[in-house]
């Protein structure tokens, strides 16, 4: 092997353990970063589809007023004819609309909702769900995941 | 009829029509296979536009040469995409198993193993360099390096090659991540945390890492500090706006002019040579070796930890997001489908994201 291409190989050795070290050292500072911040800031109890905070993922009024009852729900129980009142005004309803018209979440204010905590598709699924109710349930090729206008027949 | 308007057919020579038919094959790998469709079009397009003759588009003051000397000589378009890489990325994985943040740093290997097996192959230290970054596994990082350490000539190849391998993680890394692992560590089931990172540790973290790096690492400044911009951005949760349009508008609009430029650099005279060739089986090796690192560690931190970390996440440190956590998932369902593991790989897969942003940083910082 000629001297040169030895040399430059003895340079590459040199940035490569250079590089490598730094490499691990600053990821090495950024574990001890994470493991101080996750003992300043304790996690938070509850996973998944719960947002963090309330401000973290503002829901459409419905959602939110759901939130507002799964966290802090109300004092006095609900009774049996409470539970068949609101039954027989929601048969009400659907008589008279065909269906039920749930506020559909706007997903710009449905906040930041990550990889883990990805909720965007189940809030988009159950109104899509919500909607359908009181409906005959559609043929396959009527169920579209878009509003344009699907083909019928060939 | 105008001697003009059919000037340019005599113009076109075999390199030119070579080209047209890669670009073309770039068009259909995109569409029709769904290889990186979002950066393999327009790059097709742009090396489509480029190598049609007598255009003039790719010239300093054609349309395409403009749009790169504004946004890729001067490494804005790269730095414009790592700020909605960023805004995208969701950093949680890493906050919840901080361990697998070495996975990141392990995975980063293969830049230096394809730099030294370069410089062996006569490249010098400055190009060997650009072309190991391929190894990154990261469009933008690979693009603001190359630009920064290479010739013109040379960033369209390592470009395309770095995404094309990029593409190809499904058919790169399961063979690697199998022959490195046994069937008992593949196995391996790990239990998931019980609890969410805080927000306040959320918001926390992309600061703190902006002034670590850029203490540590000062040429890594630009590429991380966009990243974790983006990420701090996302996270703020008070400025849903801005960061939308960093996951959306933003990084749409510079992927659609990073590609046409990229492209547009490679022309018949510039790409049909050896060189090439050579490029694209040094980043082959330099993915190799990362998977490789990447799953040896991994397995050494499965014996440090008593076998509660399955090996196969190490392959997710290359940062091919999400692609690589998602061959980690597919690798380890192989052997028993109950075995979720996606989740745990998306830790070291954004790991590997700082990682290689690190990397490149101290690779600028040593050569440029």
């Amino acid at each position: 092997m000629p001297e040169e291409i030895v040399k430059s190989i003895e340079e590459g050795l040199y940035v490569a353990t250079i590089g490598m070290g730094l490499v691990f050292f600053s990821l090495l500072m950024f574990l001890l970063v994470l493991v101080v911040i996750r003992r300043v800031f304790p996690d938070d109890d509850h996973t998944g589809d719960m947002p963090t905070t309330p401000t973290e993922a503002k829901l459409a009024p419905t959602e939110a007023l759901l939130e507002k009852i799964y966290i802090d729900p109300p004092k006095e129980s609900i009774t049996g004819e409470k539970v068949a009142a609101m039954a027989v005004a929601i048969y009400l309803q659907m008589e008279n609309l065909e269906k039920v018209q749930m506020p559909e979440p706007v997903l710009s204010e449905v906040g930041h909702i990550g990889l883990i905590e990805s909720s965007n598709w189940k809030l988009k699924g159950r109104n899509t769900f919500m909607n359908n109710q009181g409906q005959r349930p559609s043929t396959f090729r009527q169920r579209g995941r878009s509003n344009h206008q699907q083909r019928r027949g060939f | 009829m105008s001697p003009e308007l059919l000037g340019a057919i005599p113009d076109i020579t075999l390199g030119h029509v070579v080209m047209i038919c890669i670009s073309l094959g770039m068009v259909y790998l995109g569409i029709a296979k769904g290889y990186e469709p979002l950066l393999l079009i327009p790059i097709g397009v742009g090396v489509l536009l480029a190598n049609l003759p007598s255009t003039g588009i790719a010239e300093d003051d054609g349309m395409l040469g403009i749009l790169r000397k504004a946004g890729l000589d001067t490494e804005l378009f790269p730095l414009l995409m790592f700020l909605g890489v960023g805004a995208l990325t969701d950093f949680t994985p890493m906050l919840q198993n901080p361990t697998t943040v070495l996975l990141g740093a392990a995975a980063q290997f293969g830049i230096f193993a394809a730099l030294i097996a370069a410089l062996a192959l006569g490249w010098d230290l400055q190009t060997a360099a650009a072309i190991g970054i391929i190894g990154s596994a990261d469009g933008p990082t690979t693009i603001f390096v190359s630009t920064k350490l290479a010739d013109i000539e040379l960033w369209g190849p390592i470009a395309v090659a770095a995404y094309s391998y990029m593409a190809m993680v499904p058919i790169i890394q399961p063979p690697i991540m199998r022959l490195l692992t046994t069937k008992r560590e593949r196995l391996i089931r790990m239990p998931y945390p019980s609890r969410s990172a805080s927000r306040k540790a959320k918001i926390m973290f992309p600061l703190i890492v902006i002034i670590l790096a850029s203490l540590i690492a000062p040429a890594s400044a630009p590429l991380v500090g966009m990243l974790m911009f983006g990420n701090l951005l996302r996270e703020a949760g008070v400025v849903e706006r801005l960061s939308q349009s960093a996951q959306n508008e933003l990084i749409n609009i510079t992927t659609i002019f990073l590609g046409l430029t990229v492209g547009s650099t490679m022309t018949a005279e510039r790409f049909l040579e050896q060189q090439t060739i050579g490029i694209f089986l040094l980043g082959l090796f330099s993915f190799t070796i990362a998977t490789a690192t990447g799953v040896i560690f991994g397995k050494i931190m499965c014996y440090a930890s008593g076998g509660k970390i399955n090996p196969l996440i190490g392959a997710a440190g290359v940062s091919a997001i999400p692609m690589a956590a998602r061959v980690v998932q597919k690798v380890g369902q192989e052997e028993d489908p109950e075995n979720w593991l996606i989740m745990h790989a998306m830790g070291p897969n954004v790991a590997g994201v700082l990682g290689s942003a690190i990397a490149g940083g101290v690779i600028l910082g040593i050569l440029a």
